[in-house]
């Protein structure tokens, strides 16, 4: 186990997931001129050691939490052209264990600001829709690097997300693969990630004369996360989560609840596994 | 990393057929007096269509004191947003292609419930609104009707046609029904 400054995994589990796709930032707004703006609530728990496809016992209790706040924006140009901002604010805390002691790490502040330029192809026939996306991805250094949990590690990342999604009045479904390039930190790197997002849903009911509705999903996750430099806890290895998701809708507002449960898990080196998460979302289109 | 990769594209496969079934319904729509309705390919949510719906209402003949809101209403499950036109105002065509376009989708058809008077100019039979500016082509003759006979008419418009109308010139239509209108 690599010891250093910390900067440990779930805090890239949580960013990372929400990095791929936002279905309705993915639905709407899709008209020229069009925005919306998303508070995103994440919280994310574990309290279990894997290594290797193996869980560790956990005598001690170790437990790590991650609680996330997104302020996310978009705004369209015309329907194939779109900017996306994304800041988190995080607040977490962990306890690891240091030559055989446990020490407490906490984290808090503005992250990376993430800006994404998604470009999509448009196809629209009698009862169905569908497009192509190629995303640009940026994440900028502003998150602190102060903290003994950091919140950011002071680097410039590049990624690049390749999304399909289709949809009908009764179904919708999003695939997104991406790859996120991680630059070097002030003192610590995270290793680059390569991940795999599909959101499968039924469009349960829907009231036409109010506009109001519900879309029921499942939400499955993969990552890859190749191993990175100086971390106490390094997030590297295979992960694949399952979850559901139910989104209502009321003219030009919506909510979201989420939840998901890893359920394959290889970890490169020794750390926290089974990650559970709950997030809320609010959102507004204009 | 092989297996993400596999995923990706097994995933689709194995889920397009739930989403091949689309619950659209082929069937002409029917305009009541005042509706103009618009079909649209693509519009399958309401929440995706909000922009389209704010761009049609905000066209000058549409008429949001005949219905709630804006105006407009969208039904998911044909593709069609019915909006109420003042009849007094001419229909701006292409503004109702540039709101479908910005909107984020494109304009199939256009339906219409249509009151007036016949007319034949130059071999051609034209409809003139009983109120208003509207002047409407046919391309063929209404059989066991005459020249000056008040009539009802259900009519369709493509987005074909309304791509290759002139500006200023008369827009043809394509007859569902047509009755002679009790005077």
């Amino acid at each position: 186990m690599k010891r250093s400054i910390a900067l440990g995994s779930l805090w890239l589990v949580a960013v990372t997931s929400v990095l791929g796709h936002q279905p309705v930032m993915d639905m709407a707004p899709r008209w020229a001129g069009g925005y919306g703006v998303q508070l995103f609530q994440v919280h994310s728990i574990a309290d279990d050691l894997r290594h290797g496809e193996s869980m560790l016992p956990n005598p001690q209790g170790l437990e790590s939490r991650v609680d996330t706040t997104w302020l996310e924006g978009v705004y369209t140009f015309r329907r194939e052209f779109r900017i996306t901002a994304k800041v988190p604010y995080v607040d977490k805390s962990r306890q690891w264990l240091r030559d055989g002691e446990i020490i407490r790490q906490t984290g808090h502040g503005l992250g990376d600001i993430i800006i994404g330029a998604p470009i999509k192809k448009y196809v629209n026939k009698k009862g169905y829709t569908y497009n192509l996306s190629l995303t640009p991805n940026l994440r900028l250094p502003t998150g602190s690097t102060d903290d003994d949990w950091a919140v950011g590690d002071g680097s410039w990342d590049a990624g690049l997300s390749l999304s399909y999604s289709f949809e009908t009045p009764k179904w919708y479904h999003l695939y997104d693969l991406y790859y996120w390039k991680n630059g070097s930190g002030r003192n610590f790197d995270h290793g680059d990630e390569l991940a795999f997002d599909a959101n499968i849903g039924w469009h349960a009911w829907h009231d036409g004369d109010n506009g109001r509705g519900l879309f029921l999903m499942l939400d499955i996750a993969a990552r890859h996360i190749e191993p990175g430099k100086n971390q106490m806890v390094d997030p590297a290895g295979d992960t694949i989560a399952v979850g559901p998701v139910a989104m209502y809708y009321h003219e030009d507002w919506m909510l979201k609840f989420e939840y998901r449960q890893v359920v394959y898990d290889k970890a490169k080196t020794m750390r926290f596994g089974d990650h559970r998460r709950f997030a809320v979302g609010f959102g507004l289109t204009f | 990393m092989k297996k993400l990769i596999l995923l990706f594209f097994v995933l689709p496969l194995m889920t397009s057929p739930l989403a091949a079934v689309a619950d659209e319904l082929d069937t002409p729509a029917v305009a009541k007096p005042g509706e103009l309705i618009v079909e649209v390919n693509g519009v399958v949510c309401s929440i995706c269509a909000k922009g389209l719906q704010k761009n049609l209402a905000k066209l000058d003949f549409n008429s949001p004191v005949l219905s709630k809101k804006s105006g407009v209403k969208i039904d998911i499950r044909s593709g069609r947003l019915v909006m109420y036109r003042d009849p007094k105002k001419p229909i701006d065509f292409d503004g109702i292609l540039t709101a479908v376009k910005k909107g984020g989708f494109e304009l199939d058809k256009l339906y219409m419930h249509l009151t007036g008077s016949l007319e034949s100019v130059n071999g051609k039979w034209l409809l003139s609104e009983k109120e208003g500016p509207n002047k409407f082509g046919f391309a063929n003759a209404p059989t066991g009707l005459t020249k000056s006979n008040a009539v009802t008419l259900r009519v369709m418009i493509t987005a074909k046609t309304l791509a290759k109308a002139k500006p200023g010139t008369v827009v043809e239509v394509e007859v569902d029904e047509i009755t002679k209108a009790s005077e």
